[in-house]
């Protein structure tokens, strides 16, 4: 199907999935100059107004996707470089007017350089989940986080890490992994169990937004993908619970479980409109990845599918542009469909990947998509496979389940 | 071509990290053994998947899953189940909270 043909549709029913993340851009502008970073305006200052909270939660409770539990996230700019007295006014503010159906957990990702002493109540008393970017051992992390001025900042990150332990506050890291460290899963994992980090997510380098380029564009590179996850695993599995949690096969093993769950209503978060709802700084709302709110496309302009102030949830879902967005995603997804052997677990991949790796949400397999869910998925496979020959008792269970 | 290492490491399915990771800890007699990290390319685990087989170990595997009881702790009453694709922003496990 066209994508001008559902453009040109009534719209759809309003019975989309709840919303699970709700992410506020709190201030566009980071202290950081990363090389992979996809935020385009990463230099700007502009900050989302307090004054405004209260006209955007209002307008998001008429949302009827806004029910529920769901995660609110400060993020697409560094938020700490605002003051935790912010954030304190905007829980207060936000907590105010929350409907008694709607829960909420707070959540930061911060690249932990501008952490101190005055972080440490607003974080505890609200339970923030707290993700630090941190890309490794110093040489990994001060080859792509950089200053402006070219300055390393791995030393300063490392400070707001050992702040967070000392004062026993959970977080999680999230390192963006380039295809030449594939090789050096050792030193990723010594240098996380040395700084006492026992939740890890790799992402990689992606072509995204401002980032136009990325270093896994030959495909070869995804055995070597495989070799590492497969390597960091391993010194994980025998680090003594010191790593107990590496995201890749948190999720591989839930998504292939669920997946097969007969009746479940499976889906993809990414694909479906408002599971994810980002919020920019003037209020403008977009859905889908979260890239796309800071991101542009020659073919569509911008993916602010309207402000908050001034526009309805109707007025957003009946828009030309969110529909012809829309439109295109679902044709991507009904393609991955027909076309890929993962898709019961994936079902359709991210919308922003395909969007800047080929020029079109209706395409199928990125580099993105080969190595986050297919290389991972068939790591995590024969892991379950290998479990299936080796557990005692097994084969009498798969036999059970008609396996 | 350096010679392939044959070392065998093994890992325990209920290792903290393959625990967390299942959702369950299944017997603790169960071992995996992996291939060394610096393996060859061409053992299964780096080789190229099959991808018309893929569809069919999928499931195969998600109700293998299932039987051992892995994920257990996700079924919650009517909470749809997602690829969640959310943790690549904030790498939190939202399933094993009330979020």
């Amino acid at each position: 199907m066209q994508e001008e043909e559902v453009a040109s549709r009534p719209a759809a029913r309003i019975d989309f999935p709840r919303t699970r993340l709700l992410i506020l851009q709190s201030t566009s502008f980071c202290n950081l100059d990363c090389s992979y970073c996809y935020l385009p305006e990463r230099a700007s200052k502009r900050k989302m107004p307090l004054e405004m909270l209260p006209e955007l939660f209002a307008k998001l409770y008429t949302f009827p996707t806004m029910t529920g539990g769901m995660t609110i996230l400060w993020h697409a700019g560094e938020p700490c470089v605002l003051p935790p007295a912010y954030y304190e006014r905007a829980i207060e503010i936000i907590e105010g007017q929350r409907p008694e159906h709607v829960r909420y957990q707070y959540a930061i990702v911060t690249n932990g350089t501008l952490l101190d002493e005055s972080w440490i109540p607003l974080l505890k008393r609200n339970d923030f989940h707290i993700t630090l970017s941190i890309d490794g051992p110093c040489e990994f992390h001060d080859a792509q986080r950089r200053t402006r001025s070219g300055g390393g900042t791995h030393a300063a990150a490392l400070r707001g890490l050992r702040l967070l332990r000392a004062h026993d506050v959970a977080f999680s890291v999230i390192a963006v992994l380039s295809a030449q460290r594939l090789a050096d899963w050792d030193r990723y994992a010594d240098f996380f169990i040395e700084e006492g980090v026992a939740s890890i997510g790799f992402n990689i380098d992606e072509q995204e937004g401002a980032h136009g380029t990325t270093s896994f564009a030959d495909p070869s590179l995804v055995m070597d993908y495989k070799r590492f996850l497969k390597g960091f695993l391993l010194r994980a599995a025998s680090s003594d619970g010191r790593i107990s949690d590496v995201r890749e096969f948190r999720n591989a093993f839930k998504r292939i479980r669920l997946a097969a769950s007969p009746g479940s209503d499976y889906h993809n978060d990414l694909t479906e409109p408002f599971v994810i709802v980002s919020v920019a700084t003037d209020g403008g709302v977009s859905t889908f990845s979260p890239e796309l709110l800071t991101s542009g496309h020659p073919r569509y302009g911008n993916f602010v599918f309207g402000n908050l102030l001034t526009d309805s949830f109707e007025d957003i879902v009946h828009g030309a542009k969110f529909r012809a967005v829309y439109g295109a995603i679902k044709n991507g997804v009904e393609s991955c469909a027909r076309s890929c052997s993962y898709f019961g677990v994936c079902r359709g991949g991210a919308p922003s990947n395909k969007l800047f790796e080929t020029g079109d949400f209706t395409c199928t397999e990125t580099t993105y998509c080969r190595l986050t869910q297919k290389a991972v998925l068939d790591v995590a496979l024969e892991l379950t496979e290998s479990l299936v020959q080796l557990q005692p008792g097994a084969s009498a269970q798969a036999e059970a389940a008609g396996i | 071509m350096a010679a392939p290492k044959t070392q065998k490491a093994q890992i325990s399915w209920q290792s903290p990290v393959m625990a967390a990771a299942m959702g369950v800890a299944v017997a603790a007699t169960s071992v995996l053994l992996l291939a060394p990290a610096t393996a060859q390319a061409g053992e299964v685990v780096t080789g190229q998947a099959d991808e018309a087989a893929t569809a069919a170990r999928l499931e195969v595997a998600g109700r293998m899953l299932a039987q051992l009881g892995a994920g257990a702790d996700l079924a919650k009453a009517g909470e749809p189940f997602s690829n969640d694709w959310t943790s690549k922003f904030d790498n939190w496990d939202k399933s094993a909270s009330n979020v």
